[in-house]
């Protein structure tokens, strides 16, 4: 199952463990980008630090705040199926901070956010 | 502070209210209104996993307890496939699968933008949830690519708070938030020396004076009698047989307490301050 045809719960860095083996979706700031172009480091709205690695190595140069779609690796590293760039050339900076506070709302309100499609008739 | 522009545009106060009857029930009808089927006037901020979920009765949709018809979700888009008449893209929200939204082109008219937003687009759809043959889909009538990508997080907020407020009455008071809460504030002055119980005994119900339907009938009553002794506990039995002897008597107890009224002759006639003569 694809991981684009599943749920794909927003997390932070803080809740990765929670989410071994299942689709997340991880935004965070572009830290560092090893040489390889196939590993980099984000940072959550909290500062905390996550790795991910890709299939294929980065054919861009990659800065400012991305939305990675992927699986957690039981060493807690993100295996990505995909990343977008959340844009900022707007002038309108993101907020991650912000978003890591919303991240906590619909986790403390999953009946109101659910992140999953109930099979109820 | 994130945007000025449509972000907000569904969220001001009239936008989620679901009773029309809200906070303006007239004293005459008593516990009459939300009988029977109410359309429902408002867009409601969604996930596609509550779309995707929601309950179907013939042509009404249900998200637990609230009613969907218009909505709006924000997502990327994934796919795109342009036709003659329409645009379909998947729109993926990370709740589930990507919807399916579709965007009718009209061909005639130039104003129209009937360019394809490309896929990886974050964008936010408003429409209306369509299902056939057990598929569910959005009928979009506005497509707009996200410049301010906090409105991602705006509207994760947004559809936590609508779909709390939404809910059943009594949860609503508690998670309200700011907006309920500066309005309910205002309200409960009156009821704020007597009994609150009394007051908030039909929290949404609320007129505008603070009073309850069965105060606000009580107190029109006592109003409208001329005499000068004013008019007996046992007289508004009879004018109003839909109330117990007990709420008659709570109700006159918390308008005395308010000095709406007082008694005249004995402890049970009473007349209204209101009356100049």
């Amino acid at each position: 199952m694809s991981v684009f045809e599943s749920p794909k719960a927003r997390i932070n860095s803080s809740m990765l463990s929670q989410y071994i083996s299942r689709p997340v979706c991880f935004v965070g700031r572009v830290e560092k980008v090893h040489p390889t172009g196939k590993l980099f480091t984000l940072s959550d709205g909290e500062g905390k630090f996550a790795s991910v690695e890709l299939n294929e190595p980065l054919d861009e140069e990659l800065s400012g705040v991305l939305e990675v779609v992927g699986t957690v690796s039981n060493k807690g590293t993100i295996m990505a199926s995909a990343y977008n760039i959340l844009r900022e050339d707007k002038g309108i900076p993101f907020d991650l901070e912000l978003y890591n506070e919303a991240l906590k709302v619909v986790h403390d309100f999953p009946q109101h956010y659910p992140f999953e499609i109930a099979t109820s008739g | 502070m994130w945007n000025q522009g449509g972000g907000y545009g569904e969220s001001n106060s009239g936008g989620y209210t679901q009773s029309p009857g809200g906070f303006a029930s007239p004293a005459a009808s008593q516990g009459g209104e939300k009988k029977g089927r109410q359309r429902a006037q408002q867009i409601v901020p969604c996930t596609v996993s509550q779309l995707m979920s929601a309950a179907q009765a013939e042509d009404v949709f249900k998200v637990g307890e609230v009613e969907v018809a218009q909505i709006t979700i924000v997502g990327i888009i994934r796919t795109t496939d342009k036709s003659m008449t329409n645009i379909q893209y998947k729109v993926d929200d990370m709740t589930g699968p990507p919807m399916d939204v579709k965007q009718w082109v009209d061909t005639e008219d130039p104003s129209v933008d009937s360019t394809v937003i490309p896929p990886g687009t974050y964008v936010k759809v408003s429409g209306n949830l369509r299902s056939f043959q057990n598929h569910r889909s959005v009928v979009a009538f506005s497509v707009r690519p996200l410049e301010d990508m906090n409105e991602i997080t705006s509207h994760m907020l947004e559809v936590v708070q609508a779909h709390m407020l939404l809910s059943k009455p009594q949860t609503s008071m508690v998670g309200g938030g700011g907006g309920m809460n500066t309005s309910m504030a205002s309200l409960s002055r009156p009821g704020a020396g007597g009994s609150m119980g009394g007051g908030y005994s039909g929290g949404s119900d609320m007129s505008a004076n603070g009073l309850s339907p069965s105060q606000n009938q009580v107190l029109s009553l006592i109003r409208s009698c001329p005499d000068a002794q004013g008019i007996s506990t046992q007289d508004l039995k009879q004018r109003l047989s839909g109330m117990s002897l007990a709420v008659i008597k709570q109700a006159v107890e918390f308008l005395s307490n308010e000095g709406h009224i007082f008694s005249t002759i004995d402890e049970d006639h009473f007349k209204s301050t209101d009356n100049d003569d």
